[in-house]
């Protein structure tokens, strides 16, 4: 069969779509796949693969999305991941999204990929901001002299998506094509044909890759280009030897780099292009970006547009979100109780297994789903920022900071996501550490975003400030919220000048992008995407966590005998119910198997009415209950019927003896579980940072979902509980007589701040670093750092009889002088090698 | 395929990433013999690129960016405590460190 039946027969065509970053690629990507699409991983690294597709007729087009590059150079990641697809897989058409505002350094890529032979459709871009800009694009000149279709395109409003498609089928279908534009390489011309001469010589090798390609690289003396060039060619090392020979030559007779020398070449043919093609209307006026820019941007009032910026976020995320979650908790209250009825009835003084534990799992998941709202205005906020093209200039103002820390500048998104001040999740927060292009300053921001206070945490905080700090409550959130980030700081420097030394760094070269009005689309999708991602990963392994945190905390269960104990006494209170219950007409519905039904009843009754809001809410509770139950009706809400209200006291009795036993049944289940007697092993070490076994396993199942830590320590503090104390005077009573005082409190804060991200976000670890060492690593570094701080200043404290408070200022000023010495240490360093190049003119 | 972020897997990568040093000019080009850096145009004003100094990624990065020697450059503004400057070369901004700025030499425009 012919090469042309062959491309008649084909139905499924593979599109690469390549360009730069910045260019409208993900909307043009959108524009062509719709909602038909998912994301992967490049096989072996870390950098998404999206790939979708779409139909016309019988043909199939699969799209992938390459990562954006400027060039396909194999000096970065993603641009030997876009290089390496393109040759592995040899597309059927590489769609190039070139960036009609800058065609010139749009031009350079496309030569790239032209020079490496394949088939290209150019989809010009931004026309709309182009025109805007008073800049005009001759199409037809353009693609006379490319030799290529070009097609514009408005990626954000879905305009030229036909055109593009028809592109593609002509660019799959054409049986030859026109020659593509040629660079001429002037003096090198005569290196580059021996060397494609020699690279000839193995007949196997042009079939993989265009030689004139792989010529040309050896020239740029790439490494790839190399190594191909050695493994597959049978003279390979004596061709890239002649390669260098040549190279070295060049430059001693023309005393230019040969690299410079080629980038030269293109740029010069890039300029004689859009000088042809593009005319610009000559206005004098700024671009409105630079006119924003003068204010934003304005060295002395930059910080403060920033800290507004900062605090917006806070305001409405944070703030308004919780609002929001007042609405969608009941719902999830509801779902609890949906699944609760499904459920097996709750025994007397003991659940069944499956109960309890499919109720534990929705209350765990429960507490993460009341987030949701949170981050949706968080995602759509961030979305927002990064849309808008502020982000970029984020990361500009604090560059210098951050990387005083061994960071960078673009580090402030995962730490805003985290939670700089309150409230935020660490999840998002690593995710979002993927567009940092300098690696060392990327693990370092892993490692260190979950230090910030993400929204979990500040269940623990608010209570332990309302306990021990309560006269210097705002001193003492300020001290949480700042000392956190300092922290994280100094963490970030000692890392990344210890076990991140070897590690590669790039330098600070971002492009500013101009400033767009984010479309409502974009911010929703991208917004949905990231809570859904949060969702569906949190989701998963919190619920698989938390049953694991349940078996420790369920098993090995009580002896025999204490439930014995415990069955006495139930029987017993149960034995007073019957004999005050037995005179009276309803005896016998109360009485015997009947009796636990009914209990069961009274307490759905008595939660349901708890969870009702408002009059109204009472009555269609009362009317339902009653339309379930009439018999029992008159038991639960007893409206005169005096018989009734003498069973309905007695119920009343004998469901708060229940609910007592069943309390000190799970304490004592507690406190004999595989989790405390890990957490009572632990009291030997864990004295030095004044942790008793409580607190330990508070702080054990907090790595589960920091939430739990509040809901153990309700479970371990239930001294009290009866008589409606909160949880704070519970813990307080209790202090009292174990001797907990502030500067216990202190040390688990501190522990608690510094202490391994949580189980969802040290899986996001492991997604976000490809290794699972490091995730080892992010749970065993902050618990040792944790530790070792908390232990210090507990110790340290006692031993100068020191209080909480005392010891919480001299902590927060010792941080924060070291971080300040990092700094200026880190500004003489660098000020002073800046000095050495200083120049003097004569 | 290597893993990038495996720290304990060290030579993998970074043994075959330091020999790739000459890429680009010979580094650490004898001070003395430099004329103007970029450092040493002040705020709003603007020079030409005569030659990079930097080598490897930087220098191919910066090349794909358009500072290609012959351009005419401009220092548009520094951020608030003076590190990154913001340039402006073919149109468009580019931000840069100063510990990269001061690898970039130029010359006064004609």
């Amino acid at each position: 069969m012919s090469a042309d039946g062959k491309r008649m027969m084909k139905d499924n065509f593979l599109i690469a779509l390549a360009g730069q970053q910045n260019a409208g690629k993900s909307t043009t990507y959108n524009m062509l796949t719709g909602a038909n699409q998912h994301v992967a991983n490049y096989p072996g690294v870390t950098v998404d693969k999206k790939v979708g597709s779409y139909r016309e007729g019988k043909v199939r087009y699969e799209v992938v999305d390459l990562p954006g590059t400027y060039s396909l150079t194999s000096f970065s990641l993603e641009e030997r991941v876009s290089r390496e697809f393109l040759l592995e897989e040899k597309p059927d058409v590489v769609v190039n999204v070139m960036d009609a505002t800058c065609l010139r350094r749009s031009l350079y890529f496309t030569f790239q990929v032209l020079e490496m032979n394949f088939p290209v459709t150019v989809a010009l871009n931004m026309m709309d901001v182009a025109e805007s800009q008073g800049i005009s694009v001759d199409l037809k000149e353009l693609t006379a002299r490319l030799g290529v279709d070009v097609v514009a395109t408005v990626g954000r409003k879905g305009k030229g998506k036909q055109a593009l498609k028809a592109a593609i089928r002509k660019s799959v279908q054409q049986e030859s094509y026109s020659r593509p534009v040629a660079i001429d390489y002037n003096d090198l011309e005569v290196h580059i044909q021996a060397l494609e001469d020699m690279l000839a010589g193995d007949a196997s090798l042009g079939v993989l890759y265009p030689l004139r390609w792989l010529a040309i690289k050896l020239l740029e003396n790439d490494t790839e280009a190399r190594h191909i060039v050695e493994t597959k060619h049978a003279d390979g090392k004596m061709i890239v030897e002649e390669a260098l020979s040549r190279r070295l030559d060049f430059e001693n007779e023309s005393d230019v780099d040969t690299g410079d020398y080629i980038v030269a070449c293109r740029d010069r043919l890039a300029g004689e292009i859009v000088d042809a093609c593009v005319s610009k209307e000559d206005d004098s006026k700024q671009p409105i970006s630079e006119r924003i820019d003068r204010w934003v941007l304005n060295r002395a009032l930059a910080p403060f547009f920033l800290l507004a910026t900062v605090y917006i976020i806070y305001e409405l995320s944070i703030v308004q979100g919780y609002e929001l979650t007042k609405y969608t908790w009941p719902i999830l209250a509801k779902f609890r109780d949906i699944v609760a009825n499904i459920l097996p009835a709750a025994g007397l003084i003991e659940d069944s297994l499956l109960r309890s534990m499919a109720l534990w799992m929705v209350d765990s998941a429960n507490t993460l789903l009341n987030y949701v709202p949170i981050f949706f205005i968080l995602f759509a906020l961030i979305a927002i920022l990064e849309d808008s093209g502020y982000m970029a200039r984020i990361a500009f103002i604090l560059d210098r900071i951050f990387h005083s820390f061994g960071l960078h500048g673009q580090s402030t998104l995962p730490f805003i996501l985290g939670g700089v001040f309150a409230g935020g999740c660490a999840v998002p927060g690593i995710m979002s550490t993927k567009g940092i292009p300098d690696e060392r300053s990327r693990l370092a921001t892993i490692l260190t975003v979950p230090f910030m206070n993400c929204l979990a945490k500040i269940p623990l905080y608010t209570l332990l400030v309302n306990i021990y700090f309560a006269e210097h409550k705002s001193w003492a959130m300020f001290f949480i919220s700042t000392i956190t980030i300092i922290m994280a700081l100094i963490i970030a420097k000692v890392l990344t000048s210890t076990v991140l030394k070897g590690r590669e760094t790039a330098p600070f070269i971002m492009e500013m992008p101009n400033y767009h009005a984010p479309t409502m689309f974009g911010v929703a999708q991208r917004s949905l995407e990231r809570t859904w991602e949060y969702i569906k990963k949190v989701g998963s392994i919190v619920v698989a966590v938390s049953l694991c945190v349940f078996s420790l905390l369920q098993f090995p269960g009580l002896s025999d005998e204490r439930m014995d104990y415990y069955e006495g006494e139930m029987s017993k209170a149960v034995a007073v119910f019957d004999s005050k219950v037995a005179a009276s007409p309803y005896g016998g519905l109360v009485t015997g198997d009947k009796m636990l039904p009914l209990l069961n009843l009274y307490d759905n009754y008595k939660r349901a009415r708890m969870n009702s809001s408002g009059r109204e809410g009472a009555a269609r509770v009362d009317s339902s209950f009653k339309e379930a139950n009439p018999d029992l009706f008159v038991l639960l809400k007893p409206r005169g019927d005096k018989e009734a209200k003498v069973v309905n006291r007695a119920l009343r009795k004998l469901s708060s003896e229940r609910k007592s036993l069943r309390r000190k049944i799970k304490e004592e289940k507690i406190k004999t579980s595989f989790f405390g007697m890990i957490g009572r092993s632990l009291e030997p070490v864990t004295q030095y940072a004044g942790f008793d076994w409580k607190v330990n396993i508070a702080l054990i199942s907090s790595f589960a979902a920091r939430e739990s830590s509040v809901a153990t320590m309700g479970v371990l503090y239930q001294q009290g509980a009866d008589d409606n104390q909160t949880l704070e005077q519970r813990m307080d009573n209790e202090s009292e007589h174990n001797g907990m005082n502030s500067l216990h409190a202190l040390a688990v804060l501190l522990f608690f701040a510094l202490y391994p991200p949580c189980l969802a976000a040290t899986i996001m670890v492991k997604v976000q670093t490809g290794s699972w060492k490091w995730m080892l690593f992010a749970i065993v570094f902050p618990t040792a750092v944790g530790f070792g701080v908390a232990s210090t200043v507990f110790t340290l404290g006692n031993a100068i009889g020191a209080s909480g408070i005392t010891m919480m200022k001299g902590f927060y000023f010792v941080a924060f002088a070291v971080a300040l010495l990092i700094a200026l240490v880190h500004k003489f360093s660098s000020d002073r090698v800046a000095a050495s190049y200083v120049y003097q003119p004569e | 395929m290597f893993n990038k972020f495996d720290f304990f897997d060290r030579e993998v990568f970074s043994g075959r990433r330091r020999k790739r040093g000459f890429g680009g000019r010979k580094q650490g080009k004898s001070c003395s013999m430099r004329g103007k850096s970029l450092l040493d145009i002040p705020v709003g004003g603007s020079a030409v690129i005569r030659r990079h100094f930097s080598g490897g990624a930087v220098r191919q990065r910066l090349l794909d960016l358009g500072f290609v020697p012959g351009r005419k450059i401009e220092v548009v503004r520094v951020a608030t405590l003076g590190c990154p400057l913001e340039l402006r070369v073919a149109g468009y901004c580019v931000t840069l460190r100063r510990t990269e700025a001061y690898q970039i030499e130029v010359e006064d425009e004609r």
